[in-house]
């Protein structure tokens, strides 16, 4: 039962099929037998999931109609707020924090859809990560080989949904941090446009970028996900007041019509050749033939970069002062060399991102998709530091997030989707990419390319 | 000075001490390292010349 789609769990709460509380028992018992070897959770709130299952079933009882996301089980990464419990953001000093006293706003949408939460998932130290690796909470662990990383920052999302813990977690995505777990743990995930969801009741790290979005196994739980959370909110004031545009009637409608064409240049350059092979089958399954260059993409990268570091190092600097030592080595060197970047070089990323979305902007004046990878390569080895790249030696963590950077960079929408390669255990993500505000766009081709075949997530394979 | 002629370690050396940040001798080659990097990223922002009424990304709105 658990294996299903958030859909089809759903529905047979709804339909009384299932009860909320059975779905919750085997979610709690799946999680107490794969948890240990994965770390995927770093906190389960089972007596909370067992007292909201518990009101689903007897609201049920009382003949009242459940939400859409009726008993759907889901999990967080530990910087959304959990009333009740810390909010570590992957660290150790947050831990010494008080505990948070209300649910991070998109927690608060999702259970008022009739979701449940069960727990707080591991992730990168202040998600200033691509790896997924935590040196206070341990490595997640890659479903599909357990010796390889999830990616990161939002590992443990990515291990939760892909391992057949939960249907369906939340992550944030600064830089990648969705779509990089998504990719090498073989998921759907979405990173909205940026201001689509609000930020509200999670530790930040880089306002400027930050995002929040779901992950999951098919493109319609994504875009259920997505339609329960969309909505303004004032306590964000990146959040545009927008209202929801819901996708999910939208879903069947497909690709037929859209423009679409293949990333060049940049996007093919430091790719290996099974990233590049996944955006081709891709682009063959949508009749794409056409290629499109992202002129300064590798800028935009380097905008980032710049923003990302000496924005996240402002956020922590009395931190760093006061207790250098009690943070990840990788993590705190990267921050205190950004309290030292100059700030003409940050605000003159921050023109160029103006910059680079007035010339994406007009991209998207003749086409309506973009394809691109959404990593390198496959799940590098936990502990792997470096690996080649266009014939160069680079460091893994920051290279992971290479072709995600400059896309989030100016906020625009994307699903990664997930590609399998016959014979191979591990899977490739690509990138869809469309306008500012098209999220509709990338869901309805992302359910496209799973009703061709092209993309699906199976559960990973578990061997007891 | 360009980004392409940033001197990371006597950057450090200056700046770490002015802000008062706590670089320990073990953390030195890691920060510098970050710090080589980091201007790698602004040397290839060095060609991008913004027109001056460009505004930045973000825009305050009262």
């Amino acid at each position: 039962m658990i294996d299903q789609s958030a859909a089809e769990i759903a529905e047979a709460v709804r339909s009384g099929a299932s009860s909320a509380s059975q779905v919750v028992k085997a979610t709690l018992d799946r999680i107490a037998e794969r948890n240990p070897r994965l770390d995927a959770f770093t906190e389960i709130t089972a007596d909370r999931a067992k007292a909201r299952a518990a009101e689903q079933d007897a609201a049920l009882r009382r003949g009242e109609a459940l939400g859409p996301l009726a008993g759907v089980p889901f999990a967080v990464k530990n910087l959304f707020d959990i009333a009740g419990l810390k909010t570590r953001a992957g660290s150790l000093i947050n831990r010494g924090m008080p505990a948070a006293s209300r649910d991070a706003v998109l927690v608060e949408r999702l259970e008022a859809g009739g979701a449940i939460l069960v727990g707080a998932l591991n992730m990168g130290e202040y998600a200033y990560d691509f790896t997924g690796e935590n040196l206070h909470d341990g490595a997640s662990r890659n479903p599909h080989d357990p010796d390889r990383m999830t990616g990161g920052s939002s590992g443990g999302s990515g291990c939760a949904v892909a391992s057949g813990m939960v249907p369906l977690a939340l992550g944030s995505d600064t830089n990648g941090s969705i779509r990089v777990p998504s990719a090498l743990c073989g998921l759907f995930g979405l990173k909205p446009t940026f201001g689509r969801l609000p930020r509200s009741g999670t530790f930040p790290f880089v306002s400027s970028l930050d995002h929040l979005g779901p992950m999951a196994r098919s493109a319609g739980d994504l875009a259920l996900a997505y339609d329960a959370v969309q909505g303004p909110d004032v306590s964000d004031p990146v959040c545009a007041g927008r209202p929801a545009e819901l996708v999910t009637p939208r879903l069947a409608e497909g690709s037929i019509g859209l423009r679409i064409a293949r990333a060049s240049g940049y996007f093919r350059e430091m790719a290996h050749p099974e990233a590049l092979e996944a955006v081709d089958r891709v682009a063959a399954a949508l009749g794409a033939t056409r290629e499109i260059e992202l002129p300064e993409a590798r800028r935009a990268r380097s905008a980032a970069y710049l923003i990302t570091t000496s924005e996240g190092a402002a956020l922590h600097l009395a931190r760093l002062r006061e207790r250098p030592r009690d943070f990840d080595p990788a993590v705190r060197d990267r921050l205190l060399a950004g309290a030292m970047v100059p700030a003409a070089w940050v605000l003159k990323a921050q023109k160029f991102r103006r910059h680079f979305r007035e010339i994406v902007l007009r991209i998207f004046q003749s086409v309506d998709v973009i394809l691109a990878p959404a990593t390198p390569c496959r799940a590098p080895r936990i502990g792997q530091t470096e690996m080649l790249l266009a014939g160069r030696k680079v460091p893994v963590r920051a290279n992971l997030g290479l072709f995600t950077q400059p896309i989030s960079f100016i906020g625009l929408p994307v699903v990664t989707v997930p590609v399998w390669t016959k014979g191979e255990r591990l899977p490739l993500g690509v990138q869809v990419v469309a306008a500012p505000w098209r999220e509709d766009i990338v869901l309805r081709v992302a359910r496209a390319l799973e009703a061709r075949g092209v993309c699906a997530s199976p559960v990973a394979a578990w061997r007891s | 000075m360009s980004a392409g002629e940033f001197d990371a370690g006597a950057w450090l050396d200056a700046v770490a001490k002015l802000m008062e940040l706590p670089i320990a001798e073990e953390f030195r080659p890691g920060v510098l390292l970050n710090l080589k990097i980091t201007a790698e990223h602004a040397a290839i922002l060095d060609g991008f010349v913004p027109n001056d009424h460009l505004d930045p990304a973000p825009v305050f709105q009262a």
